[in-house]
């Protein structure tokens, strides 16, 4: 096995999931035909055996196996149809829900449940993901946890009851860092067509049995040949079903053990500690991860462990082979290590993402290694090897940087954001303006109704907090949001948008904060499947990136060369030729910058990461991260569906 | 063979409409439960704050033990019309039920602030100053987690009772919304001349 690096490339990482699902519905249409041939050779067995047989066929008999093609087809494709349509509209949660799970409380009462939530809390302003809902698979005792969804915001964790009791807090962070790191890949759209599919497949399993029940009981009834037929031709799809199960083991298998090993590695690196992820693993080995749901079989490839199957069918690596991994990551690092960044591991199973070719490496901020060459700051990063710069902080800081940035929250605030009344209030009192004369306006437009108190009692706090904290704030209130009826909602966005222009201007943080408030509120009801695409090749948007690329060049510095500069910068990571002008301040519009970012979140994964990674390279394009270039980065990380972890602040 | 596959298709796409009318329906039941719990932890919340109220005042209060316990008496009821309402979310009689006991809650609550008004060293009481103003805290994000349960239930209640939700209406009962329609509670609001 080749020794690869820990750092992970996520855009690779997402890619490669990507083209797992292409090799999934490849799978998948080979797999038709061979349920098809299984039951066309069963039914010209069945024939042979009967006297209904037309004598002078041979083997050969294309009617037949059209029919049988034809009747699998039908059956599952309606069945996987059925699947997607109803994942499609329950989403990560309908997962949780089939499951067995119930909402995590906000403010959990319980000593592990809140420990629980904290853990997620801190792993995700890591990650830089929004707050996944929670929720527990309460009376399965064995230790399990999945996460799924169609988008990053719209994500799912699940954990079992076993989970809480039976791990210490930081195997419980190490089993979140794995789910997370899922996330963060894109395996969850994967993982919800795996279970499409194989329910799909299964579907031939299920008429198969009605058609023998009916066939048995018809035959008890009247017509005894007619009857036993029918139970036969039932029997023989069941038999075919149970094919379409194998295969739908052997596919999930193929596309989704390396995924493990992938995420695992991920996890290692979020939290600097894979031996906690690895007791978490020997906690399965000794205690075990069955679940009791009657749907977990179909689901066990978005488990955490499939504790029971341990051969080439089973979609997780055997527990053991993890650990061992993790160990190996473990020994060479001495615990714990927040000193190197490129440790030597044998974790990460896929060279691809060890050496993304695009120089990009997961924290090439607040220095990126090429500015910080150029700038002579430090040694230019090597270039046989762009993803390793020897510049880059450790992945595991960003964990300690989100527990110290929440622990430094004033308790008032991170109470506030726990709970929906409070998560409103804070929504209005991050966009109060530090002027006294503009904010007793703003306090006058909320009315004086309990709103507008807790707005004022939180206001206070709140100076307290700088401004790169006044977003992770945001961003830990939003799942109290979530608990908002629809008028609420409603009210919530009329009252920001008035908060924001009440000095008569839309400054860009308070159209960040505007944005990315009501983009989750926007997708609460949905369940977060990506839009349509709208546009397909760079040239389509290039229009919409210069405008984007300008308001971060715009954003980023006051001096017209330098911002030239970041411009040139993020048209170049775009791969567009030539140089482009820069627009002025006053042609950037809030409203056409909206139109903006949907036209860009309307197009495939592809583009959005490289426009994505094009801003980034814009932004770092002076060597230097301003806080408005960290706000707007997130609003458009945010519109492009694509889960980015926060620049870190200098160490 | 086209006649028995259009029927067999009709069949499908009959099945799957009633099913995702069920789980339709279910979705919106399962929102206004999950609406509940956001209610009954701001409701423990102000149960825990009471009898710490109640403890203070009654350094204060030595003539007014009636009150005090009329106002222990009303908390530990409405503790168990919560513990049941929580069980069953929605159901008519247990909302019926919460919506009594929190409104006698009320009454006993403000009649105890009425009696503080005559007693200006507790008003003056640091402790008190701080319980009251967790108190009317809690009560508002009562009042607000109330008005999203309440929306959330007519949403569910509005599902049911239209068509095509009102065919599968009797596997769904109807809930019912967390109105304080107490005098107390109406008492408020009166203008006084």
């Amino acid at each position: 096995m080749a020794v690869v690096r820990a750092t992970f490339d996520f855009f690779e990482a997402q890619r490669s999931a990507r083209r797992r699902t292409a090799l999934l519905l490849l799978y998948y249409l080979l797999a038709l035909p061979g349920v098809a041939a299984f039951i066309y050779l069963g039914t010209l067995a069945t024939l042979a055996f009967s006297d209904v047989t037309s004598a002078g066929q041979g083997l050969w008999w294309p009617e037949l196996f059209l029919g049988s093609l034809f009747l699998t087809a039908i059956v599952v494709g309606t069945g996987t149809a059925y699947h997607l349509w109803s994942l499609a509209r329950g989403g990560g949660e309908g997962v949780a829900r089939s499951l067995g799970g119930e909402p995590l409380a906000l403010q959990p009462e319980v000593q592990e449940e809140r420990r629980l939530r904290n853990v997620v809390e801190e792993m995700s302003i890591a990650a830089g993901l929004p707050v996944p809902t929670l929720y527990i698979l309460r009376g399965e005792e064995g230790i399990n946890a999945f996460a799924a969804g169609f988008a990053p915001d719209r994500a799912v964790v699940a954990v079992t009851e076993g989970c809480l009791t039976r791990l210490t807090r930081d195997e419980l962070q190490g089993v979140i860092a794995h789910e997370l790191s899922h996330v963060q890949n894109g395996d969850m759209r994967l993982n919800l067509r795996l279970l499409a599919l194989a329910g799909g497949l299964s579907a031939l399993a299920l008429v198969g049995r009605v058609l023998m029940e009916a066939g048995s009981s018809s035959r008890s009834r009247r017509d005894k040949s007619g009857g036993g037929q029918v139970a036969l031709i039932g029997l023989l799809v069941l038999a075919a079903g149970a094919i379409g199960v194998f295969f739908a083991r052997l596919i999930r298998a193929a596309v989704s053990r390396q995924r493990e090993y992938l995420a695992d590695a991920a996890s290692a690196q979020f939290t600097r500690n894979p031996a906690a992820l690895a007791g978490a693993l020997g906690k399965i080995v000794a205690g075990g991860s069955t679940l009791a749901s009657p749907m977990a079989p179909d689901a066990s490839h978005l488990l955490f462990a499939d504790g029971r199957v341990r051969s080439w069918l089973a979609d997780h690596p055997p527990p053991e082979a993890r650990i061992r991994r993790l160990l190996a990551l473990g020994e060479t690092t001495p615990l714990p290590s927040f000193v190197r960044a490129d440790l030597p591991t044998a974790a990460a199973p896929e060279p691809a993402v060890a050496a993304p070719p695009h120089g990009w490496s997961p924290l090439p901020l607040p220095v990126p290694p090429l500015v910080a060459g150029l700038a002579g700051a430090a040694p230019a990063a090597p270039s046989t090897r762009p993803a390793t710069p020897p510049t880059a902080p450790p992945a595991g800081r960003r964990l300690t940087a989100a527990v110290t940035l929440l622990e430094a929250l004033p308790p008032a605030l991170a109470a506030a954001a726990r709970e929906p009344f409070g998560a409103r209030a804070l929504c209005c009192a991050v966009l109060l303006d530090p002027r006294a004369e503009i904010r007793a306006r703003q306090l006058a437009l909320l009315g004086d109704g309990p709103e507008a108190c807790e707005v004022a009692r939180l206001a206070p706090h709140l100076a307290a907090v700088d401004r790169s904290a006044r977003l992770a704030l945001l961003d830990l209130s939003l799942p109290a949001l979530g608990a908002l009826s629809a008028p609420q909602r409603d009210a919530l966005q009329a009252d920001l948008r008035r908060l924001a222009e009440a000095d008569g201007r839309l400054s860009v943080t308070e159209w960040v904060y505007l944005r990315v408030v009501a983009r989750r509120l926007a997708r609460l009801g949905t369940s977060g499947r990506p839009a349509r695409p709208r546009a397909f090749t760079v040239d389509q948007v290039a229009v919409e990136c210069r405008e984007l690329l300008g308001l971060l060049a715009r954003v980023g510095t006051a001096d017209e060369a330098a911002a030239q500069a970041a411009l040139d910068a993020g048209v170049a990571a775009l791969g567009l030729g030539g140089s482009w002008r820069l627009p002025a301040a006053s042609e950037l519009k809030f409203e056409r910058l909206d139109q903006v970012l949907a036209l860009l979140e309307a197009t495939p994964f592809e583009l959005r990461a490289r426009v994505l990674r094009a801003c980034e390279a814009s932004a770092a394009a002076d060597g230097v991260l301003t806080a408005g270039e960290v706000e707007v980065l997130r609003a458009v990380a945010d519109a492009l569906a694509i889960g980015r972890p926060p620049p870190l602040p200098p160490a | 063979m086209i006649g028995f596959l259009v029927v067999v298709a009709l069949l499908v796409a009959a099945v799957v409409f009633v099913v995702g009318l069920y789980n339709g329906l279910v979705r919106l039941r399962n929102a206004s439960k999950n609406a509940f719990s956001q209610i009954d932890v701001q409701l423990k919340r102000r149960y825990d704050l009471i009898p710490n109220l109640v403890e203070t005042a009654k350094a204060y209060l030595k003539h007014e033990r009636e009150t005090l316990e009329s106002v222990v008496r009303a908390r530990n009821a409405a503790v168990t019309a919560t513990a049941a309402a929580a069980a069953s979310p929605g159901d008519p009689a247990a909302m019926r039920g919460l919506a009594g006991a929190e409104g006698a809650l009320g009454a006993s609550l403000s009649r105890l602030l009425a009696v503080a008004e005559a007693y200006p060293a507790l008003k003056a009481d640091v402790t008190m100053t701080r319980l009251m103003e967790e108190l009317s805290s809690t009560e508002n994000r009562i009042a607000f987690s109330r008005q999203a349960f309440n929306d959330a239930v007519m949403a569910y209640n509005t599902a049911r009772e239209t068509f095509p939700g009102m065919l599968l209406a009797g596997s769904f009962a109807a809930a019912a919304p967390f109105e304080v329609t107490v005098a107390a509670e109406r008492e408020a609001t009166k203008v006084s001349f």
